[in-house]
This record gives structure tokens, C-alpha cells and sequence, in this order.
């Protein structure tokens, strides 16, 4: 196991824990329960989406920096508006999944960017104002090169790449 | 990864297991699991294998981990007390079913020492009162 994968599984596993943690016995926190500082540097690579119907039709509350697909400038669109084969469509693409099992969903996937193919791995967490429905979802990527298992663990290999597509590199 | 092998962490509660988080990555759910399990907030937690069967054109699942603390507790832990050996000398092997005194046998066993002693004592008490009455015959004028 790499220390790129390893990386990877630390930072959903905090996400988690923190989502946990705001629910204290309840099925979901609340979005306004939401604080970037407590989340730190990671939330660049988190999204908030206000969850609507259709689900393409769900907005962004919140984008972070390096969430946000290369050459996407200005106001965040909506779902449907983010560029197919990108990180954040990967991550996106997972929603109703999310929605059918009420729970947190952080399934992986590889994309092909640019410059090589990566191994993205999203995490979607469920937030309700009223403890039942689903109003908002608080979204998290990162990734790492398909071949992370054979690159060196110091940040040298394509995982040091600054996230052209979005995500934050695992 | 592969799109047909998806694990549910999922937790005990009122007597049915909730769906708590899903992954395609089965390090990732045991991971999960174990953090849940640190937190004490949950009863029981497992992780469940959903795998696609092409063959049944169906999803099978199996649980394939629960934390330390979900786990089936060993027989010998089982053991509560005012049960038989509760209280014992933990130090000290167990005795064997076959060589420990059965509590029939015992209560017989201990009429039967009564039965004794209470005979002795009468036979005591019976000689020494013909011992008495020969010494008051041997000693007494005109015995």
C-alpha cells in the first residue's frame, strides 16, 4: 500500500469523522453546521451542492478552488453545466447513489485527464436541515495517478501534479 | 475497482442493521468500521460484500468484517455470575465435569457421617452407663 493511497484513505476517513461527529445521534447535520476552518485546507477540494429535482439541476454553494475543473471561470453552474470527464463530474455522478442508501457514498474511479489517467476517489456526505430530507451534500475529491503503486511516495511522480481538472492530489 | 463488488458499512440499532456508509473499496469500509467502532456511538458494526453474480443476474452479500467489538464473544466469557464456577479461583484450572463431587452424592454422603456420629455417641453413653452401674455395685455396702 502506497503512501499516496494511504493519503488518500486518511482524508476520507477525517471527512467522515468530522461528518460524524456534527450529527452527534442525528441521521444528518445540517449545511449551515458546515465550517471550513474546521475542515482546513482540505476544503478547497470540497464542493457544497443544494440538492433539487431534477438532480441535474442541483447549484453549488460552494466550490472550492481546487474542485473547480481547469477553464471553468466565474460563477460555479450547476450540475449539469460541469465539463463530462472531469474530476468533479466524476464526484457528481454519484449523487443519486447518495440519495438512494441515505448515507455517506466515496466510491472511486478512474478518469482520464490531460495528462494521464488518474484513480479519483470522491466522498459525498448527506446534510438535511430537518434530519430526514436530503437538502445539501457536502462533496470532497481527491485522486492519484492509476500508477500511484509504483511511483516514488515523496510527492515527485504525477501525483505532485497541481490538480488541472480539480481535486486535491491524494 | 470494479463496479460489480461494493461494501456497506452498516450498524445495529433497534433491532435492524442501517446502512452507515458505502465504498468500492474494501480497505476503505474496514477502515470505517474500525473508526465507527473507536467512537462507541454504535452497538454492533459490520461490513457487508455486495458482489454482482452474472451467473444469478443478482447481487450476493456476505459480511466479510466486524470490528473487535462486534465480534461473537468466546464460550468461557460467557460465563455469568451464580453460574456453576463463577467465583472460583481463576488461578486454578477447571475440574473436570466427571471428577467434581455431584450434589446427590454429596448430600448422601453427609447424611451417612451423621448416622454414624449419632451412633457412636449412643454406644459411648450405653457403656459408660453400665460401667456406672457396676462400679456403684462393686463399691456400695451390701452390693
Amino acid at each position: 500500500m502506497t503512501a499516496k493511497l494511504n493519503q488518500e484513505r486518511r482524508f476520507v476517513l477525517h471527512l467522515l469523522g468530522y461528518w460524524d461527529d456534527l450529527r452527534d445521534g442525528r441521521d444528518f447535520p445540517t449545511a449551515a453546521e458546515i465550517d471550513p476552518e474546521a475542515i482546513g485546507a482540505k476544503w478547497a477540494a470540497c464542493f457544497l451542492l443544494r440538492v433539487t429535482s431534477p438532480l441535474e439541476a442541483c447549484t453549488f454553494a460552494h466550490l472550492g478552488a481546487e474542485a473547480r475543473p481547469s477553464g471553468l471561470a466565474g460563477e460555479a453552474p450547476a450540475v449539469r453545466g460541469v465539463p463530462a470527464g472531469t474530476l468533479l463530474a466524476h464526484a457528481t455522478g454519484h449523487l443519486r447513489t447518495l440519495l438512494d442508501k441515505r448515507a455517506p457514498v466515496s466510491l472511486a474511479g478512474e478518469v482520464a485527464l490531460a495528462d494521464g489517467p488518474v484513480l479519483c476517489r470522491s466522498l459525498l456526505l448527506p446534510l438535511s436541515a430537518n434530519d430526514r430530507d436530503i437538502d445539501h451534500v457536502l462533496g470532497a475529491i481527491t485522486y492519484r495517478p492509476v500508477a500511484a503503486d509504483a511511483a516514488p511516495a515523496d510527492g515527485s511522480g504525477a501525483g505532485a501534479r497541481s490538480g488541472p481538472e480539480g481535486g486535491v492530489p491524494a | 475497482m470494479s463496479d460489480t463488488v461494493a461494501y456497506e458499512v452498516q450498524s445495529h440499532a433497534e433491532g435492524r442493521w442501517k446502512i452507515q456508509s458505502f465504498f468500492n473499496d474494501r480497505e476503505l469500509a474496514v477502515a470505517e468500521a474500525d473508526r465507527m467502532d473507536g467512537t462507541k456511538r454504535y452497538g454492533q458494526i459490520r461490513v457487508v460484500e455486495e458482489r454482482f453474480d452474472p451467473a444469478a443476474d443478482s447481487y450476493v452479500t456476505r459480511t466479510v468484517y466486524r470490528p473487535q467489538s462486534s465480534r461473537p464473544k468466546p464460550i468461557a466469557a460467557t460465563i455469568q455470575a451464580g453460574q456453576p464456577g463463577a467465583g472460583r479461583d481463576k488461578s486454578q484450572p477447571l475440574t473436570p465435569a466427571a471428577s467434581r463431587p455431584q450434589p446427590q452424592k454429596a448430600a448422601a454422603r453427609s447424611a451417612a457421617n451423621s448416622y454414624l456420629s449419632l451412633s457412636m455417641k449412643a454406644a459411648t453413653i450405653f457403656v459408660a452407663g453400665v460401667a456406672a452401674i457396676y462400679a456403684l455395685k462393686l463399691f456400695l455396702p451390701g452390693g
